[in-house]
């Protein structure tokens, strides 16, 4: 049963993919439709040539089956001007079993969300895996160690990496900053972005250390926006599936780059966003940005911070409003979502809460 | 005085404007220059000499030989007989593609146009970084190939060629030395930072060729010999006008146009530099806004087609949160209760309603397809006339209230937004900065860069400004890689004595008793002096260039080089 039936998600099939890609924004703001289209198209033919992709859950498969995380590693606007050929995520999978000397007999996305959310599917459809329903993100993180597998004390390596121009490689370091830190310089080098397969795992390890569930959540999210409606009517359904709340809503008054001193090991740099909320109490609304939205400021009181996930609805016309596109005058609906509760745990935000970016301050639940 | 006209599939019409008042319209069966030609002459009348623009909207007629059938009904001899050009689709990449659906177009109306396709090893990344050299063997053995088959079109899309496009220029200039004559559309020249998006313009503008010579030939004659002394130009998707001739070579840019003008109209109607507008439209209301006196445009889906480009179009939406491309039908109780929504919300602009009627659609119907075809061009028993009911003062005293007007357009909506499209140029490019004090220094170029190629489009000096300034950080890349995005518009002259004498009656109908002009960002600049007699003479030197080197030729047009990704127009 692919994710058009009630109940359980068994398979994905190629009708499900414009779903999969609504709840995939839903969970990664940052993107737009960059790169997206030609990525969608080719999973899309994929599964209509393979059938669909079992879609199993770590618990259900054999504690020593082999698995590995399989991702994009850069940005969407590389992706969009240089496509994938089609080997670059069997090239990049096929790299990590020769350096394990086994075969991987089951994908996971390195993260639920974006682009991520469809590129484990290239592989599954070519190799013929299943796909876990699995991830270590739960939403998109900027480095390839912000992860529930790394918390958890798994390796991110060995990381095999290959690129669009035919190009590849593996990286092994002593600790996960610096497997990140080299794996992020080469691939500015390969074009700007990459396949990657990484987190070897058993999966009984991926059952311990992994989020369940934030593959089948995706096509949840995912129907209630592509039934569309109201802004008022569609918020409120997806907290109902995602328990997000609305912060606000108003209209893009400023966006300005190079705002605060930042980590510069991280992509991107910092920007701010201004919304003038509208109606209510006409707060204003500071919305810190890298690569994500990492802080939400109303009147100067925190209200939201990373690692929740912070999105914009376009209150107007309806979707996800990509921060790669954002521009003054957009009226937008500023949603907050909670992350997996591991990334609130002293461990978690210190992986991956304000201070991990730079931002001097406490999250919420931690201030109460 | 200005005149907007539009050679649709299913019949020619036109709009006589003054000021944004609107002083005859009249239709008439028929397409091609006898028919322009009525509706011109019908629409001047004793005004003739006075009009000083005629703007065409060919986007209808364009996207009516797209969508129709080689040997569709209006396959024949005779105007209107042009169909598209099978074009052979040249992609530099580093790698070819390995599966069938990364090889072809990811979109299937673009691919249908899309004879044969190539990969040519070359091609750089975002940055304009060589990431393969360009195979020159294997671009001297296409040449021969396409000269032994006789190709007419071709379609070059480069990797990384809005940051360097070395490579696609020399592709271009080795074919068309191998292969004269032959139409080559070059993908840096239509801007996008996506790969597909430029190949689908590229792709689409080559096959446009024929049609476009026969289209813009029939409405140059006619203009020429109703309103000899106009200028003559073409409506662009993106709410602007561009000259005639460069029309010529560029005709995708004529793509949706109808739509972007029909918010321009609704807003001056209005007399509203910034409001969101409700269109009716034969599968439900669709929703736009106005910024700054422009529509608000991004590159996106054809409307009524679906066909995503790289030229900016206007973003129409169906009803709230439906995702581009992926939701149900349209619904306009949805759309207009989602827009109504926010009427009461300080922050978020006015709504102007357009009621359909009168004859006229506010919102043309897409471009007709297969089924809607008329057969060969015929004008013999076209009746022309003038539009019944035109009432000239419609659409300009208009009643606020709550934020929400009903606007009963006098005529044809996106007629009278298409006479009144200003000279329009943007520059969309990724840049790679190391501090705010560079990325100060990086826009201030940009700006000057886009307030001369307004005045190179034909704006009238010191009435160049900045509508749309927008500088994003991209997710994910290195830090200080941001993208620029800049939008300029003109006064293709300044106000004849007549237009200034009847000020838009509709500016103080405002609700807040606002003036069109008092939203406008960043004034009247004066830059543009140098840098547009710069910019100018390089638009010159293209055409000639052009001129010389056979019909379509683009090899050797683009002064923007450089390392940064650009796009621009």
């Amino acid at each position: 049963m692919t994710a058009r039936g009630a109940g359980p998600v068994r398979a994905i099939g190629a009708e499900d993919v414009p779903t999969l890609w609504a709840g995939a924004q839903f969970y990664a703001p940052a993107f737009g439709e960059d790169g997206a289209e030609g990525l969608r198209e080719w999973v899309t033919a994929l599964l209509a040539e393979h059938g669909p992709v079992p879609l199993v859950r770590a618990e259900a498969l054999p504690p020593d089956t082999r698995c590995a995380a399989l991702g994009l590693v850069g940005s969407g606007t590389a992706l969009a001007e240089l496509p994938p050929v089609g080997d670059e995520f069997t090239t990049a999978l096929s790299g990590i079993e020769r350096r394990l000397g086994q075969r991987v007999e089951a994908v996971f996305p390195l993260a639920a969300a974006a682009l991520n959310a469809l590129t484990p599917l290239v592989a599954a459809c070519l190799r013929g895996l299943p796909l876990i329903d699995s991830d270590g993100m739960g939403r998109v993180f900027p480095l390839v160690q912000y992860t529930s597998l790394h918390l958890a004390g798994l390796p991110v390596g060995p990381v095999c990496a290959a690129g669009p121009a035919g190009e590849s490689l593996t990286v092994e370091a002593a600790s996960a900053d610096r497997v990140e830190t080299m794996l992020r310089a080469q691939v500015h080098l390969m074009g700007g972005w990459a396949a990657t397969a990484s987190y070897p795992c058993a999966a009984a390890e991926l059952r311990r250390a992994g989020l369940h569930g934030t593959v089948s959540r995706l096509l949840a999210a995912g129907r209630v926006l592509l039934a569309g409606g109201p802004v008022d009517r569609v918020v409120s359904q997806l907290s109902a599936v995602t328990g997000c709340r609305s912060v606000g809503r108003g209209r893009v008054v400023e966006v300005e780059q190079l705002t605060r001193p930042m980590e510069w090991a991280q992509p991107a740099h910092a920007s701010t966003v201004l919304v003038a909320e509208s109606g209510g109490a006409g707060r204003l609304l500071q919305l810190e940005l890298q690569n994500d939205i990492l802080l939400v400021l109303a009147d100067g009181a925190l209200t939201a911070a990373v690692p929740d996930v912070i999105c914009l609805l376009d209150a107007v016309r309806g979707g996800v409003v990509g921060l790669d596109s954002l521009g003054g005058g957009e009226v937008v609906e500023v949603l907050v979502m909670p992350a997996a509760p591991v990334w609130y745990s002293p461990a978690g935000l210190a992986l991956a809460g304000p201070r991990a970016f730079g931002l001097p301050v406490e999250h919420p639940r931690v201030a109460r | 005085m200005r005149v907007g006209a539009r050679w649709g599939p299913d019949g020619c019409s036109a709009v006589l404007l003054s000021g944004s008042r609107v002083l005859a319209a009249a239709r008439a069966p028929g397409r091609g220059r006898a028919a322009l030609t009525r509706v011109l002459a019908e629409v001047c009348g004793a005004h003739a000499a006075a009009v000083r623009h005629v703007t065409f909207d060919v986007g209808p007629a364009l996207l009516a030989a797209v969508r129709e059938p080689a040997d569709g009904p209006g396959h024949g001899s005779g105007e209107g007989a042009a169909r598209t050009v099978p074009v052979v689709a040249v992609r530099i990449a580093p790698r070819p593609a390995r599966h069938p659906a990364l090889a072809r177009h990811p979109s299937a109306p673009i691919a249908g146009l899309v004879a044969r396709s190539v990969t040519l090893p070359g091609g750089h990344d975002l940055l304009g970084r060589e990431l393969a050299a360009l195979d020159e063997a294997r671009v001297g053995e296409l040449a021969r190939e396409l000269a032994a088959t006789g190709a007419r079109a071709v379609a070059v899309a480069g990797c990384g060629s809005l940051a360097a496009p070395a490579h696609e220029r020399t592709v271009g200039e080795r074919l068309l030395a191998a292969v004269p004559g032959l139409r080559i559309s070059l993908s840096h020249e239509f801007g996008g930072q996506d790969l597909a998006g430029r190949e689908a313009s590229a792709v689409l503008n080559a096959a446009l060729a024929d049609v476009a010579e026969e289209v813009l030939d029939a409405c140059e004659a006619a203009a020429g010999r109703v309103v000899p002394r106009a200028q003559h130009g073409v409506a662009r998707g993106d709410g602007g006008r561009t000259p005639l001739a460069r029309a010529r070579t560029l005709p995708v840019v004529a793509v949706g146009a109808a739509e972007a003008a029909a918010l321009l109209g609704a807003a001056r109607l209005a007399g509203r530099e910034r409001c969101r507008v409700l269109l009716p439209g034969p599968e439900g209301a669709l929703l736009g806004e106005v910024r700054n006196g422009v529509p608000l445009v991004r590159p996106g889906r054809v409307p009524g087609w679906g066909v995503r480009l790289s030229v900016p179009m206007a973003i129409l939406s169906a009803k709230g949160t439906a995702l581009d491309g992926a939701g149900g039908g349209a619904d306009s109780a949805d759309a207009g209760a989602e827009a109504g929504d926010g009427d009461g919300d300080g922050g978020e602009p006015p709504l102007v309603v357009v009621a359909a009627g009168n004859g006229h659609p506010a919102r043309p119907a897409p471009a007709a397809g297969p089924d809607a075809a008329t057969g060969p061009v015929s004008d013999a028993g076209a009746a022309t006339g003038p539009v019944s009911g035109l009432d000239p003062r419609a659409g300009h005293r208009v009643a606020w209230r709550d934020g929400r007007v009903s606007l009963s357009p006098p005529a044809d909506l996106a007629l009278i937004g298409t006479a009144l499209c200003p000279p329009m140029a943007w520059v969309d490019e990724v840049v790679q900065v190391k501090d705010a004090r560079e990325l100060a220094a990086v826009r201030r170029d940009a700006e000057e860069r886009t307030i001369a190629m307004v005045t190179a489009q034909g704006a009238a000096p010191g009435s160049a400004r900045l509508v749309e300034t927008t500088v994003v950080a991209l997710p994910f890349s290195p830090a200080g890689t941001m993208r620029v995005h800049l939008r300029a518009v003109g006064d293709a002259e300044p106000w004849t004595a007549d237009e200034a004498a009847a000020p838009d009656a509709a500016r103080d109908a405002a609700p807040d008793g606002s003036g069109a002009g008092d939203e406008r960002v960043a004034g009247r600049s004066g830059v543009g002096g140098q840098r547009a007699r710069e910019a100018r003479e390089a638009g010159e030197a293209g055409v000639a260039r052009r001129a010389g080197e056979g019909r379509g030729a683009r090899a050797a047009e683009g002064a923007h080089g450089g390392r940064r990704p650009r796009g621009s127009r």
